[in-house]
C-alpha cells in the first residue's frame, strides 16, 4: 500500500481533520488505490525542450489593490458566535 | 397547451400574444415540483413565494407593453453552489448548513437581469465532488428516467429538475464533467464553456483553475440562449475574458465547413457495448449526411484523468482550508475542544463528508514536501502537454466527437464505496477541463431504456463551433426536448 494508516494520521493532522481509526484504515486503502492509478503520470517523460516551452508554473499577476466602499451588513450576520462587533473563536493555545 | 413542453421561444411568443402569463407558467412548474420532487429530490430549497412574486412583477411589465426577450419569464433552477443574496447556499455540505449568501453570483445576476425566474436551489455532490449526487450531505437525487438510478453528478439536482419538467433550464458547474455527465444520464443538453467565458464570482470553489458554470436545457437552442446570457467579462473574476458574442444563426449552419475528428482510442475497454453501438450509429448518421469525419490522435489525452485528480485534490485541499466553522457555517459547540486548532479539527470532521475528507487528504499529500514535484508539478506540466496535443489536433479538425460517459446511468449505491471506479466515469469529460476546451453533451439515443449522450469538444474559445456541431446533429437526429416519464 502506498499510504499507511500512520501516513493518513499525519496528513489528517496537517489538514486539520479529526479521524477515527476505522476511517483512517479505510482511507489508507482507498487512497492507496487512487495513488496507484495516478502513478501513470510518472511513466510519461517530458523532454527538456518541452519543459522550457511550458515554462513551469505560470507566473501569477496580481491586480493592484484599490480600496473601495463595501457593504458588510450581510457579512456581519454570518458568524455563529459574536460578542458585539467581534467574532468569538476558541483560544489559540 | 402543455406549458412544460414549450421551449424558450415558444413560451415568449405565448407571453407576447397574451396567451400565457408568467404567473401561470411559474405556477405550472412549481406544481410539478410539489407533485414529484419528494420522489426525485432535485431541489434542496424551493423558492416558491419569491418566484410567484417575481412572476407577477414580470406580468406587470408585459401589461405595460414590454416585449419578452432574453430569458424573460423563463423558470430556472440553480445549483446550490451558486450564491443568491439572502438565500441559503450550502454546496450540499453540512459545514455550510447555515450559510446565507451575502451577495449574488455574477452568472445568477445575469439570469435575473435577463428576466429569468429562479425556482430554487438544486442538489449536488458536496462541494461538487462526485459523479452521482450521492455525496450530498442532505439526500441523494434520483434519475427521473429510473428512480433506482443516479442522475449523474455533481450537478445531478439541476439535471434531474430539467429532465422531470421541474424547471425549463438550469445552471450547473463543470470541473471534470459535472454538467455533461448528468446531462448525458438524464437525456439533456449540457454545455461547459471554455474556461474564462463565464464568471466564477459567487461560485463556491472546487478547483478554481478548472471550474466553469454552464447551462442544462432540453434542446441546443435553449442551452445557447442561457449561455449567451451568462457569458462575458467580469471585473470580479480576473480569469474572465472579452470574447465575441455569437449570433443564434450559427445554430442553422449545419455541418457546413465543419471537419469532425474522432479519437483513434475512442472506445475504451470496459465500456458498455450498447453505448459504443449508439456512438457508432451517431457517427454513421453524420457520415451519411455528408459530414466529414477523420480519425485523429491526441497522444497524451489518456493521462487526463490522472492529471485531473491530482490537480483537483491539490486545489481542494487549499480551497477547503477556509472552512473552520467560526466565521460562518456550522457553528457547533465543542465544549471539550481545548483550543482553536482542536475545535477546527472537530468541526471539519463533523461538517465535511467522506469524499471531501478523502480529497483534502489526497491533495495534502500531492502538495506536501517531497511529493509535490512527483505529483502536482508533474501534473501541471502534463496539463500543458495535453493542451498542446489538443491544439495540434485542432489544426486538422474543427470539433472532436465521442461518447460523454462510458455507461448509462448506474444504480444508486453501485459505485459509492469505490472512489476509483466512480472517478473513472469522468474519463471522457475530464480532457476538456484539463485542456480548457468548450464541450457539449447532447442525447444521441437510448440504451437499456436510459438516455445516452454524445460529446462535441472544440478548440479553446471556439464555443461557437461546439454549438454549431451540436445543433447540426440535433437537427439531423431529431432527438431533442426529451422529458422523463412523470413519477
Amino acid at each position: 500500500m502506498q499510504l499507511s494508516e500512520q501516513d493518513i494520521e499525519h496528513l489528517a493532522k496537517l489538514a486539520r481533520l479529526n479521524l477515527d481509526k476505522t476511517t483512517e484504515q479505510k482511507f489508507a486503502e482507498q487512497l492507496s488505490r487512487v495513488i496507484d492509478y495516478v502513478e501513470v503520470i510518472n511513466n510519461e517523460q517530458i523532454t527538456d525542450e518541452e519543459k522550457k516551452e511550458f515554462g513551469g508554473l505560470s507566473p501569477i499577476e496580481f491586480r493592484t489593490d484599490k480600496p473601495g466602499e463595501s457593504d458588510i451588513k450581510n457579512l456581519e450576520k454570518l458568524p455563529p458566535k459574536k460578542e458585539g462587533k467581534y467574532i468569538v473563536s476558541p483560544p489559540l493555545t | 397547451m402543455e406549458i412544460k413542453l414549450l421551449t424558450i421561444d415558444q413560451l415568449q411568443e405565448a407571453y407576447a400574444s397574451g396567451e400565457l402569463s408568467v404567473e401561470a407558467v411559474v405556477s405550472a412548474y412549481l406544481d410539478s415540483i410539489t407533485h414529484q420532487d419528494s420522489k426525485i429530490g432535485a431541489y434542496l430549497e424551493i423558492l416558491g413565494d419569491q418566484a410567484i412574486k417575481r412572476a407577477e412583477e414580470l406580468d406587470d411589465k408585459l401589461q405595460k407593453g414590454e416585449k419578452p426577450t432574453g430569458l424573460f419569464g423563463i423558470p430556472v433552477a440553480i445549483k446550490d453552489n451558486l450564491c443568491l443574496l439572502g438565500s441559503k447556499t450550502t454546496a450540499a455540505s453540512k459545514i455550510l448548513e447555515n450559510y446565507v449568501s451575502p451577495y449574488t453570483a455574477t452568472a445568477v445576476e445575469k439570469l435575473l437581469g435577463a428576466g429569468a425566474v429562479i425556482l430554487g436551489k438544486t442538489n449536488l455532490d458536496e462541494f461538487a465532488m462526485g459523479s452521482s449526487t450521492e455525496n450530498s450531505a442532505y439526500k441523494p437525487t434520483k434519475n427521473p428516467w429510473n428512480l433506482e438510478r443516479v442522475p449523474g453528478g455533481s450537478s445531478g439536482g439541476s439535471a434531474a429538475a430539467v429532465a422531470s419538467q421541474e424547471a425549463l433550464v438550469a445552471l450547473g458547474s463543470d470541473t471534470g464533467g459535472s454538467i455533461r455527465q448528468p446531462a448525458s444520464f438524464c437525456g439533456l443538453v449540457g454545455f461547459k464553456p471554455t474556461y474564462g467565458r463565464v464568471s466564477r464570482y459567487g461560485l463556491i470553489a472546487l478547483a478554481s483553475s478548472l471550474d466553469q458554470i454552464g447551462p442544462f436545457a432540453r434542446n441546443v437552442k435553449d442551452a445557447f440562449k442561457v449561455y449567451s446570457t451568462i457569458t462575458g467579462p467580469d471585473p470580479n473574476d480576473r480569469t474572465t475574458v472579452k470574447a465575441p458574442l455569437y449570433d443564434e444563426e450559427i445554430l442553422n449552419k449545419g455541418f457546413k465547413n465543419l471537419k469532425i475528428g474522432m479519437l483513434r482510442d475512442t472506445f475504451i475497454e470496459g465500456m458498455d457495448e450498447e453505448v459504443t453501438k449508439k456512438t457508432q450509429e451517431a457517427i454513421k448518421l453524420m457520415k451519411e449526411n455528408s459530414a466529414e469525419i477523420v480519425e485523429i490522435e491526441v497522444p497524451r489525452a489518456k493521462l487526463s484523468l490522472a492529471v485531473y485528480y491530482i490537480i483537483v485534490t491539490s486545489e481542494v485541499s487549499s480551497n477547503l482550508a477556509r472552512y473552520d466553522g467560526i466565521r460562518y457555517g456550522l457553528g457547533k459547540e465543542f465544549k471539550e475542544a481545548e483550543n482553536f486548532f482542536d475545535y477546527t479539527k472537530r468541526v471539519r470532521a463533523q461538517g465535511l463528508g467522506l469524499e471531501a475528507q478523502r480529497r483534502i487528504l489526497l491533495g495534502t499529500y500531492t502538495l506536501s514536501k517531497g511529493y509535490a514535484d512527483k505529483y502536482y508539478h508533474k501534473a501541471i506540466l502534463l496539463q500543458k502537454a495535453i493542451a498542446k496535443d489538443f491544439a495540434q489536433a485542432f489544426k486538422k479538425v474543427d470539433v472532436i466527437f465521442g461518447p460523454t460517459s462510458p455507461t448509462v446511468a448506474f444504480k444508486l449505491g453501485e459505485k459509492f464505496e469505490d472512489p476509483l471506479t466512480m472517478y473513472l466515469s469522468d474519463i471522457f469529460t475530464d480532457p476538456a477541463n484539463i485542456a480548457n476546451l468548450p464541450a457539449i453533451s447532447l442525447p444521441i439515443g437510448f440504451a437499456h431504456q436510459l438516455p445516452v449522450g454524445g460529446q462535441f469538444m472544440g478548440p479553446r474559445f471556439r464555443d461557437d463551433l461546439v454549438f454549431q456541431a451540436a445543433a447540426a446533429y440535433e437537427n439531423l437526429s431529431g432527438i431533442a426536448n426529451l422529458s422523463a416519464p412523470k413519477v
